[in-house]
């Protein structure tokens, strides 16, 4: 047996969570068209580590945006558990979204005039299986700034404010857009580790979303986006820790 | 819970602009429940009053109907009770020197059995003496009279000492004029007083006889039923006036507030929660729009539309909540203050000053109700958004037409400032709508409002200077020949001139239309009695033959210049139940509806001698008039019309202030909308004049924009408003017509009421771009510009 053949031998053993099939998707922006997706099919697997990479305009966010159901496709599936959730209504998609996806935005997106624990509240309130706002607090190092508002926190504290509103549900899959982007090196190291973290302890997804290839070297499996398609797909044999990152 | 919290945060941050909202609501909250709670007390003691004082159906006046006569009227079918008094108006003396002051002693039998009909409610002793009398009780606080005082009165030309046995009220006089021509009560000059009934009769020698009947109906009968039976029985008798209860000034005046009061309780709510309701929509709307993004956030959670938009409408909930609290905490506390404005009017007791239930309900409902109304429009666009679309800046909406384009002209007069505002106008379209929405509907309440402060005033008071421009009517006891009244009034001190008078009460009747008036029989060559045409011009002679109506009574009975009108009055003989007379002239009055006539026409109308009832006398010594006539034997009562000029600017003190707070209130609206239209405008740009701040411009260049943009919303709202103040005139104008029977305003905006209007709003666009001006100096460009879009 080739290793090619084992390794999809492997992909196969594996529980898919989330199947794209063939999706497309157009934006009117104004008087002009723009095709973001032209053609999009993979899957994404239970516990997975996923990494999408690409320049600013290949369709990436867009990508994230049908997968975490705030978006929907021209054409296309997105098969979640059996289901096509790229043809429920609105409401059924605002279930998906409450019930299974967990959402971390590049510039955050705090309530600004919420604290972080009630940042972290706002999402838990919706969830039966929610997780503990102060172990979340105590997890991402933010004990004793609860009562703070995101304007007296420093990017980083907002960032890891986010990442704990988003895992406060305890989704199926964990969305993040450039969840460093607007972060230092060793900010974006230490948000990094929460995310794996959440992957490792808890068997949950990750699906990230970036330009910065290196943070592709801590994923299970890399998807590159092109143009609206996808490039390649490299299956990382040995990701490495958060910590061993660098850009 | 968490986003209830938010919006509590929100609303503290912006807490001018919902500050402003909250107060327009509290405003009218404030109206609904002061005026409600005050119109809904007096009416239910005014029930309570009338029920408990068994207030008669009907009210007789009469020349002399014998004792003998009432058990014919009891017969007539339909009525359930009759009873018969005497009443008297006796001048008092020394009370004061510089007034008349009237008594009107009313009859009052302690024989009757039960609880007579119009019961006085009395404290103080039972009428013993021959002389006791149980006075009404604000006249006795007037004069700082009490119970054993003494008064002296003059009846039938005898000095009289009535001692005072106790207070009493009257439901007859809840409102007590000695005249419907009075409009306001006088407690100075005016009250009523209960001497016994054999008393009475001796002092006026009119044993057995009576002037004042009242009537009580059975079940199921009205007034217009038996109307013309009590008219029939009672016509014999010298019946002067025949009239309903609806009809008795007391009584219709009370119901009038009533009615005014509640009417006001609810408009005006509804007009200003309404106002508020669009500031709402304003700065929902706008929030919406900036908080695009935490909208995405929300529904990417999973947030419902549902919640979302349950979360916005707190808001509006909460302005309204608390504008319903402040309105009504102010409204509660101001019912004792209404109810205290009210007894300077109205004689009624045990007002309640609890706020009904019901009211308070109705409060929350309309406060709630606007509010929650305002932010469901302003956050219905947060519905439509998808939340990736939410995540991203809108699309810039597609440019239709330059303005600089389409009228190049503008170019070579605007400066690029100048140009900005013109275009800020024309893109948002519907704010600039609404605020000269905003200034056009405070121009036209001011500009309507403002001449009322004094209008009002005027119209009474012109009442006595242009139109009735003798100084003393003297109505007599029993007509009297013309020629030979006159010359005695001319004997009397300082009279310059004296004209002989008949005031006959009379029905006018027109097909099947009718109308009850005083018909005046004046000379042909009136010098002090002056009737105006629509345009002021002076009525120089009073038509030999024929009538003159005024509006008041030609649009009740549909008459015009040359129809036959049929009259009827108590000196009509069987054979003439009703003479027809031509209209010769309808003229214009702001007050009471009248017909005029020559006297001489009168009197052979009626086959009367050439006699008069009244004299009306011009002189240059009212004071020594006065004495002289004080002992007069053939003198019913002294109408002085210094006297009645006093009282009136008195009353009108209360009413002028009402509508100095309807004007401070069109100033309180106009700064709402244009404050927070300029604040939601002032954060719709501040990237943009912080932009132009880093360009280098100066606080007072980018001020420049935002104040040429108000300056021309201000103008076009205030040429619109000019319009809206006409049309605002005339709806209060026909309001107050429908309230108050023959009474109308001029129409007719004077200059000084529109550039009163126009400063109060000029006041608020001042104000509102001072405080723009603040916060353009106090703009963090760094912070601005670094903003995501």
């Amino acid at each position: 047996m080739s290793e090619n053949q084992n390794k999809n031998q492997q992909e196969n053993q594996k529980d898919v969570v989330l199947s794209i099939q063939g999706v497309t998707k157009e934006y009117k922006m104004g008087e002009v068209t723009v095709q973001a997706l032209r053609g999009v099919d993979f899957s994404i697997y239970q516990g997975e580590f996923l990494v999408i990479l690409g320049p600013s305009g290949s369709g990436k966010s867009t990508i994230l945006n049908i997968i975490g159901g705030i978006d929907q496709p021209s054409e296309g599936h997105i098969i979640y558990k059996n289901k096509d959730i790229s043809k429920i209504r609105e409401k059924e998609l605002t279930r998906y979204r409450r019930a299974s996806v967990g959402f971390v935005f590049q510039f955050y997106n705090l309530i600004p005039n919420l604290t972080a624990k009630e940042n972290i509240l706002l999402a838990s309130e919706l969830s039966p299986s929610a997780l503990s706002v102060s172990e979340l607090l105590e997890t991402i190092g933010l004990a004793d700034r609860g009562d703070h508002f995101p304007s007296q926190m420093s990017g980083g504290q907002q960032q890891r404010v986010a990442i704990a509103r988003a895992v406060a549900k305890n989704p199926e899959i964990l969305l993040c857009d450039e969840p460093t982007g607007a972060l230092d090196f060793s900010t974006g190291i230490q948000v990094l580790k929460i995310l794996k973290d959440f992957n490792t302890e808890r068997n949950k997804t990750v699906v990230i979303i970036t330009h910065n290839a290196g943070i592709g070297g801590m994923a299970d499996r890399v998807l590159y986006i092109k143009d609206g398609l996808i490039d390649r797909v490299v299956v990382n044999e040995t990701p490495v820790s958060p910590e061993e990152v660098r850009w | 819970m968490i986003l209830f919290k938010k919006a509590l945060r929100t609303v503290w941050r912006g807490k001018a602009a919902y500050i402003s909202c909250m107060l327009l609501i509290a405003a009218g909250i404030y109206m609904l429940v002061a005026l409600g709670a005050s119109a809904r007390a007096l009416s239910a003691s005014a029930a309570r009053y009338y029920k408990a004082s068994r207030l008669a159906d009907a009210f007789a006046s009469v020349s002399a109907l014998p004792a003998g006569a009432l058990s014919s009227l009891t017969q007539i079918d339909g009525v359930d009770e009759v009873q018969a008094r005497l009443t008297y108006d006796a001048r008092i003396v020394a009370l004061n020197a510089e007034k008349l002051i009237w008594l009107r002693l009313i009859s009052y039998d302690k024989s009757y059995p039960g609880i007579p009909l119009n019961a006085p409610s009395v404290t103080g002793f039972e009428l013993t003496g021959e002389y006791d009398v149980w006075i009404g009780q604000s006249f006795l606080d007037t004069h700082q009279l009490k119970t054993g005082d003494e008064l002296t009165a003059i009846v039938e030309g005898r000095q009289i000492p009535l001692h005072i046995a106790g207070g009493a009220n009257s439901p007859e006089y809840v409102y007590a004029v000695r005249d419907p021509s009075d409009m306001f009560p006088d407690q100075e000059a005016f009250g009523i007083a209960y001497v016994d009934i054999h008393a009475l009769s001796l002092l006026l020698n009119r044993q057995n006889t009576f002037n004042d009947i009242s009537f009580s109906f059975e079940n199921g009968y009205t007034f217009d039923g038996l109307k013309q039976n009590l008219n029939t029985a009672l016509a014999p008798y010298g019946l002067i006036s025949l009239i309903a209860r609806k009809d008795l000034f007391s009584y219709n005046m009370v119901n009038s507030e009533i009615k005014n009061d509640m009417a006001m309780s609810y408009s005006v709510p509804i007009l200003f929660a309404g106002m508020a309701s669009i500031v709402l929509y304003l700065m929902l709307k706008r929030i919406i729009e900036q908080e695009r993004p935490q909208i995405g956030t929300l529904k990417t959670f999973g947030y419902t539309n549902f919640e979302i938009l349950a979360h916005y409408i707190w808001y509006g909930l909460i302005t309204g909540l608390l504008g319903a609290i402040v309105g009504i905490l102010l409204g509660g506390v101001s019912v004792k203050p209404m109810l205290d404005l009210y007894t300077r009017y109205f004689t009624l007791p045990d007002m309640s000053t609890d706020i009904p239930p019901d009211l308070i309900f109705i409060a929350l409902l309309v406060a709630l109700g606007f509010g929650t109304l305002g932010a469901y429009a302003g956050a219905r666009p947060a519905l439509r958004l998808n939340p990736a679309e939410a995540m991203r800046p809108p699309t810039p909406p597609p440019v239709k037409g330059d303005i600089m384009k389409q009228l190049p002209f503008l170019q070579w007069i605007l400066t690029s400032r100048g140009s900005m505002a013109l275009r800020n106008i024309l893109r948002a379209k519907a704010r600039s709508a609404f605020i000269m929405a905003g200034v056009m509907f405070s121009f036209g309440m001011l500009a309507a409002m403002c001449p009322m402060t004094t209008m009002m005033g005027d119209i009474i008071l012109s009442k006595y200077s242009k139109v009735e421009a003798y100084d003393v009517k003297l109505t007599l006891k029993s007509p009297q020949a013309s020629a030979g009244a006159r010359q005695e009034a001319m004997k009397l001190p300082g009279a310059a001139m004296a004209e002989p008078l008949r005031e006959i009460p009379a029905e006018i009747r027109m097909s099947n239309r009718k109308k009850s008036v005083i018909l005046m029989g004046l000379r042909q060559d009136t010098m002090l009695y002056r009737l105006y045409d629509d345009e002021k011009h002076s009525v120089s002679r009073v038509p030999e033959a024929g009538i003159i109506l005024n509006q008041f009574t030609a649009d009740d009975l549909g008459a015009r210049r040359g129809d036959a009108v049929l009259i009827s009055t108590p000196y009509n003989s069987e054979e003439d139940e009703e003479i027809s007379v031509t209209v010769k002239d309808i003229i214009h009055q702001n007050m009471t509806a009248a017909a005029y006539m020559d006297v001489n026409a009168v009197n052979a109308m009626l086959h009367l001698p050439d006699t008069a009832d009244s004299v009306m006398i011009k002189t240059a010594d009212l004071a020594g008039l006065k004495t002289a006539v004080n002992d007069a034997k053939n003198i019913r009562t002294i109408e002085d019309t210094y006297s009645a000029i006093a009282n009136i600017k008195q009353a009108m003190g209360s009413y002028t202030s009402i509508t100095w707070i309807i004007v401070a209130l069109g100033s309180a609206i106009a700064f709402a909308i244009i404050y927070n239209s300029s604040a939601i405008s002032l954060s719709e740009k501040k990237r943009e004049y912080a932009t132009l701040r880093v360009l280098g411009m100066q606080v007072g260049e980018v001020c420049e924009i935002l104040n040429f943009e108000y300056w021309i919303l201000f103008a076009a709202g205030c040429l619109l408003g000019i319009p809206f103040a006409a049309f605002l005139q005339n709806s209060i104008n026909q309001m107050m017509a429908g309230y108050l029977d023959n009474f109308s305003m001029p129409t007719g905006i004077p200059l000084w009421g529109l550039g009163a209007a126009a400063g109060g709003c000029m006041a608020a666009v001042l104000l509102s771009n001072f405080s723009a001006k603040g916060k353009i100096r106090t703009l963090d460009m760094v912070e601005v510009l670094k903003e995501r879009e």
